[in-house]
């Protein structure tokens, strides 16, 4: 409440163009909305909530104050956000773990069709498999998947986290290359990277969020990342594709509102993230946190959930994975 | 020379007066937080990201960093004033600090908390600047077996947490081991004493137990004595330390620096075991580590150099490889990345403004610091003399306000209440809450590195043996065990009986 209030100042002292409601009839919105992050401050995800609800707040004429809902890998957040009363007045960032959650944890009570509404998609990541430079494994694609045909379960791959995006990456990886490796799991990035850094892992996955300073820093070579196509800011790094392997795979990155908010607000919010999402500067900030800017329309977003839930199934499928 | 050249240009872009109004801004707004339980720097500093995007990258790092450090400072206050610990690093602080208190020597104990902290703060700026990128190449070789045997030597912590009796020392250092299972396990993502609540399956927070063992028991605990109103009533001896504490807390203010610094560049809880750590260090040496735990001012001292330095330590893997090793540090790396700088191996040569003068604010953000807490100190004092039942109330409100903060969420206040009427219970018995806190901070931390070790060595346990860093450590923290049991035996009884006898 008090939190509220004070980011309420806040957005006042800095300058929030207060647009009247449009000519359209729509009474909304009327007050300020909430903006569920289901991760911890600081996280990946939560610079993204706080990215989206500032160029959004503009032209959507209301602050939108971004509330923390950290818990459950996110599946406290999302719950929350499922929850919330459908009035537009409460809306959030869910992400690929959201349509995971209900085939990987007991006691999950939303699901990414039944309990929300896309409203557009922010950004996404690619997943890179990087290794450290000048490292024993600082060898060519071609190479390594020779050596782990070779030698199975030897090469030590380390996981920012157990079936999050990389994982998936990883097993996909794992599938399309004949390969097995050694999988070490770490509880995120924090803990994965300075484990690859000092040798105690051979290789890893992770989203060029997590990689993308090492990689200009000239710490890891990254052998390859998920996209369709090659990142324009890295045009040297080849896609698994392009090395022959189908992972096509990122970290996503979506707004959502709980299902049942009606139609002329989802359109309304659609707009004005539109707007916002095409500003030079948050296509600027999205890159500078490692991420592509990337907006979709709610249709759009839902094409890609239903895609994401495909390739994860396939996933879920091949390792008789169980929600536990 | 090259440092003394970084340094100057580091004060010529801090003492911009732009910079220095940050600076100074961050340093009031962290001890602000700092002092209001639970409500620590990372609130602070989310609901300010957003303002930071339109300033220069400098100042605002400048400022996020001073709502850190001073945050550090404040967090203190409430721990040696009303035992409850603002946050997980100021656990250790209400063991002796509390006991000051208590004997109506609160000032001496806030004063050299806070000269602790400068000092500390001082030398980790300085081996921030001297030391950032050997230390870090050195924290890589710190792989998962080489943190199971350091968490492993941490546990031997525990010989020295107790000051009544061991076995109620171990059984609650089990029941926290036990507590620090609860959640998603880290290996094979199965939930574990969930009841597959969300709220559970991170674990449970060290915030709300430690404010409910410590803050909330001790409030149920001074209700009973209803007699006995005002437990502060003792005589206010002097507001700031005597030349006899400074003798007795040089040295453990300047080991808490080196402990807490070394601690503080590992990822994952550096603060809170430095903490531990040192305090177990000075009971090590002291010469009457019976007075532990009824208020040693080294006990003090030490932790409270120890956070402060470890505070500095964690900026090392963020600035030199763009690592967050807390949470705080992913705000900054935030705040820095999306104004477009990666931290990382480029940072010192590229951004040599944002890096140096990052440093320098750090220094004088400590001075300002201890200027502004100096003269608080008798504030601070006074407020123990607000009769008990009016001040009480006062305490549990921001209790739980500050509790519901951290997650925003309900059932955190839940457990603090739990954890405090538990807290109540076990000290009724006479049962001790550290060790039960250091478990929970270690148990995790053990487990997962254990299992990873496995995974690496396919289920060999010589995994630990073979790796010479880890080897040392295990050597390290077996003849810590062995040492008391040989003084033991030269010394027959005397230290055994004196221990004992509570």
């Amino acid at each position: 409440m008090s939190m509220r209030f004070f980011a309420a100042i806040l957005s006042l002292f800095f300058g929030v163009s207060m647009i009247p409601a449009d000519a359209t009839g729509l009474d909304y919105p009327t007050r300020e909305l909430e903006f569920i992050a289901a991760f911890a401050p600081g996280s990946n995800t939560d610079n993204f909530a706080r990215l989206a609800a500032k160029f959004g707040e503009k032209y959507v004429g209301k602050p939108i104050v971004v509330v923390n809902k950290p818990g459950g890998g996110g599946s406290r957040g999302f719950a929350v956000l499922a929850a919330a009363k459908p009035d537009g007045y409460t809306i959030g960032l869910v992400s690929n773990s959201m349509i995971a959650h209900p085939y990987l944890l007991k006691g999950i009570t939303f699901h990414y069709k039944k309990s929300f509404r896309p409203i557009a998609q922010i950004d996404y990541s690619a997943e890179g498999l990087f290794v450290k430079k000048g490292g024993p494994y600082d060898i060519s694609m071609k190479e390594l998947v020779k050596r782990a045909k070779e030698k199975p379960e030897t090469i030590k791959v380390g996981i920012g986290g157990t079936w999050t995006a990389q994982d998936f990456a990883r097993a996909i990886f794992e599938e399309e290359a004949g390969v097995k490796f050694i999988k070490v799991p770490f509880p995120g990035a924090a803990e994965a990277i300075p484990a690859l850094l000092g040798g105690h892992v051979d290789i890893e996955f992770g989203p060029a969020s997590e990689w993308a300073h090492l990689y200009k820093g000239g710490k890891v070579s990254v052998l390859g990342v998920s996209t369709e196509q090659r990142d324009p800011r890295f045009p040297d790094i080849l896609t698994f594709r392009e090395h022959g392997y189908d992972v096509v795979l990122s970290a996503v990155h979506w707004v959502a509102a709980p299902a049942g908010t009606p139609d002329p607000i989802v359109s309304f919010l659609a707009e004005a993230f539109r707007k916002g999402f095409a500003e030079k500067e948050f296509i600027e900030a999205a890159d500078h946190l490692g991420a592509t800017a990337a907006w979709e329309s709610p249709e759009g977003t839902m094409k890609a959930m239903e895609k994401m839930e495909q390739l994860y199934l396939r996933v879920i499928r091949k390792y008789d994975l169980k929600p536990k | 020379m090259e440092f003394f050249q970084h340094i100057s240009y580091g004060f010529g872009v801090v003492l911009q007066p732009g910079n220095l109004v940050f600076a100074f801004l961050g340093a009031i707004a962290g001890t602000l937080v700092g002092v209001v339980p639970g409500l620590g720097p990372t609130a602070a500093m989310s609901m300010l990201l957003p303002v930071t995007f339109g300033m220069s990258p400098t100042g605002a790092l400048i400022m996020l960093a001073g709502i850190y450090y001073g945050a550090q400072y404040g967090g203190s206050t409430t721990s040696i004033l009303v035992n409850i610990p603002g946050e997980a690093a100021s656990v250790v602080t209400c063991l002796d600090g509390y006991q000051m208190a208590r004997q109506g020597r609160a000032g001496p104990a806030l004063g050299i908390a806070a000269f602790g902290s400068f000092i500390a703060g001082t030398f980790g700026v300085l081996g921030l600047s001297f030391l950032a990128p050997p230390l870090v190449e050195a924290a890589l070789t710190f792989g998962p077996p080489e943190y199971f045997s350091l968490m492993c030597l941490g546990l031997t912590i525990l010989t020295f947490l107790a000051h009544g009796s061991m076995l109620k020392a171990l059984i609650m250092a089990v029941l926290g081991l036990f507590v620090g299972t609860i959640g998603i396990d880290p290996v094979g993502g199965e939930q574990r004493f969930t009841f597959q609540r969300p709220d559970l399956m991170e674990g449970i927070g060290l915030v709300q137990i430690a404010m409910g063992m410590f803050g909330i028991s001790e409030i149920l605990l001074n209700i009973e004595k209803k007699i006995k109103i005002s437990v502060f009533e003792t005589k206010l001896k002097g507001l700031f330390p005597n030349l006899q504490d400074w003798k007795m807390s040089m040295g453990a203010i300047l080991r808490g620096t080196g402990i807490g610094f070394f601690l503080g560049i590992l990822p994952g809880g550096g603060a809170v075991i430095s903490s531990f750590a040192s305090y177990a260090v000075e009971k090590r040496v002291s010469k009457h580590p019976e007075r532990f735990g009824r208020g040693v001012i080294e006990g003090v001292a030490a932790p409270e150099s120890a956070n402060n330095a470890a505070a500095q330590g964690a900026f090392i893997p963020m600035m030199t490889l763009g690592i967050p090793s807390n949470v705080v540090m992913a705000l900054l790396l935030g705040a820095l990345m999306i104004h477009g700088i990666t931290p990382g191996p480029l940072l010192m040569s590229k951004h040599p403004d944002l890096f140096w003068g990052l440093i320098t604010s750090m220094y004088i953000g400590n001075l300002m610091l201890l200027i502004l807490n100096l003269p608080l100190i008798p504030m601070w004092v006074k407020f123990l003399k607000i009769p008990y039942p009016i001040l009480f109330p006062f305490i549990l409100l921001f209790c739980l306000i500050g509790v519901y903060t951290i997650n925003n969420n309900v059932f955190d206040i839940y457990l603090m209440v739990f954890f405090g009427i538990f807290g109540y219970l076990v000290r009724k018995f006479d049962f001790e809450a550290a060790p039960f806190i250091l478990a929970v901070v270690l148990g995790p931390m053990m487990e997962k590195a254990l299992r990873q070790s496995l995974i690496m060595s396919k289920g060999d346990f010589s995994i630990f043996v073979t790796r010479p860093l880890s080897g040392v450590i295990w050597a390290v923290a077996i003849f810590l065990l062995v040492l008391p049991l040989i003084t033991k035996v030269s010394k027959p009884a005397k230290i055994a009986t004196s221990e004992e006898r509570k």
